[in-house]
């Protein structure tokens, strides 16, 4: 990995922490959450990115192994501020949601319905983006539900004692 | 005897009302049905009841039931408005009821705590905007987009982000806004295939809809289906895909009017 590289990393991660942080603010999470989940978004991008142009793994295999890193690193931190894993976890797998197959599986299918010849070339452009788009959502799903589905019980009591609700006047 | 049973009957449908309100706040802020359970359970059974929950798309049953007596129940029934994601509100009544959980409270504190949460703003109009608006910039950089697919998916993102709250105000079916929403934003980002700016105007216009992507109902959808709650997954997943699809419409007609060739 040279120097190229590492700053190709960092600024991938500095563009999806924009993107994370973003789209997490549409769902009023609390600031400082809100500012976690942008590095961990951040975090979880630089990761893919670096796993498919260092090593060259798959995109779907890459986005799975991120999202289980963002999935427990999110536990991790939700544990330490007494918030809710979803708070941090879904802002920050927004940046990795497959948008561009997602749009190529749309242009493709238009053009097959409008093409006279070569329609079978068409028809496999649908077919390769619309399943890549699909195999990308459900490893991210899979893998930021990593923590809930090992360790449930832990997940719902991540609120328990926290700071925040003013002691109550007991007349 | 006989009073404090009637005084208990009084409590459960006091304590109902404001179930059945968190219950609303908790599925309008976008929680999915398993965790709504376990929050609603856990406050009835501070207070020695028992909750039976069922939930729909637009409406909510929820029974409530003195655990030593079961003669003392109610049962409400209440709709549900427009999905309105807000992760303080699930944040604080999560904490909020693991605090009754630890603490027993009076009833009126309780209620009082909950208008306290209820009663917390949103972030600045302006402040989303221009956090969507960066956010879909960054998207578009991480696509690989050049200097005006950049410039012109931030101004389309603006730009349809504040008509969406002017469709609001003037009450257009929220999937017809959708439409509309999309429509604009790519026709902004789509600038750049009109006025030949830059090499990448396909990514410009695939980028600049993409903040609409209804992508937390759709995450809820597949917990919820992981969960067993398999109906209400579904209805969740059913309104995503109908969301993505105005999503497309709107990018359509973009398409229609820039020419889809020159793609």
């Amino acid at each position: 990995m040279n120097t190229a590289q590492v700053l190709l990393v960092l600024e991938d991660m500095f563009f999806s922490f924009l993107a994370a942080f973003g789209f997490g603010s549409l769902s009023n999470p609390p600031f400082k959450a809100l500012v976690c989940a942008g590095l961990l978004g951040a975090f979880g991008h630089g990761l893919r990115y670096f796993l498919i142009t260092v090593y060259a793994v798959h995109i779907v295999p890459a986005s799975f192994l991120s999202a289980v890193c963002v999935g427990f690193l999110a536990f991790f931190i939700a544990k330490k501020m007494h918030t809710l894993v979803e708070v941090f976890t879904f802002p920050a797998v927004l940046p990795m949601i497959p948008g561009i197959p997602a749009y190529n599986t749309m242009i493709s299918l238009v053009k097959f319905l409008n093409a006279s010849q070569d329609t079978h070339r068409y028809l496999e452009q649908v077919f390769y983006n619309g399943f890549l788009a699909l195999f990308i959502l459900s490893a991210l799903v899979l893998g930021i539900l990593c923590p809930y589905l090992l360790m449930s019980k832990k997940c719902w009591v991540i609120t328990r004692h926290a700071f925040g609700i003013s002691k109550a006047k007991n007349s | 005897m006989q009073e404090n049973k009637e005084h208990l009957i009084r409590f459960c449908a006091r304590l109902l009302e404001l179930l059945l309100d968190m219950t609303v706040t908790l599925i309008v802020s976008a929680s999915h049905s398993g965790k709504t359970i376990r929050i609603i359970k856990r406050f009835a059974k501070s207070y020695g009841f028992d909750v039976y929950l069922m939930m729909q798309t637009k409406s909510v049953i929820l029974t409530l039931t003195y655990a030593d007596d079961h003669s003392i129940q109610h049962t409400a029934i209440r709709h549900i408005p427009d999905l309105a994601l807000n992760f303080y509100f699930q944040n604080m009544l999560s904490r909020l009821s693991w605090y009754v959980h630890d603490n027993p409270v009076e009833l009126a504190v309780l209620e009082a705590k909950y208008r306290e949460i209820i009663a917390a703003r949103r972030y600045p109009f302006f402040f989303t905007l221009i956090a969507a608006a960066l956010a879909n910039m960054g998207f578009c950089r991480l696509f690989g987009g050049d200097f005006y697919a950049l410039l012109f998916v931030f101004l389309g993102t603006a730009i349809a982000f504040y008509c969406r709250s002017i469709f609001h105000k003037l009450e257009i079916h929220h999937l017809v806004s959708i439409v509309l929403t999309a429509f604009l934003s790519s026709l902004t980002a789509g600038c750049t295939v009109l006025f030949s700016l830059g090499s990448t105007a396909s990514i410009a216009l695939a980028t600049s809809v993409l903040f609409l992507i209804p992508g937390v109902p759709l995450l809820n959808a597949l917990i919820e289906i992981l969960e067993g709650h398999v109906l209400n997954g579904i209805e969740k997943l059913i309104y995503s895909c109908t969301v993505i699809v105005c999503i497309a419409l709107g990018l359509l007609f973009t398409l229609v009017i820039l020419g889809i060739e020159n793609l």
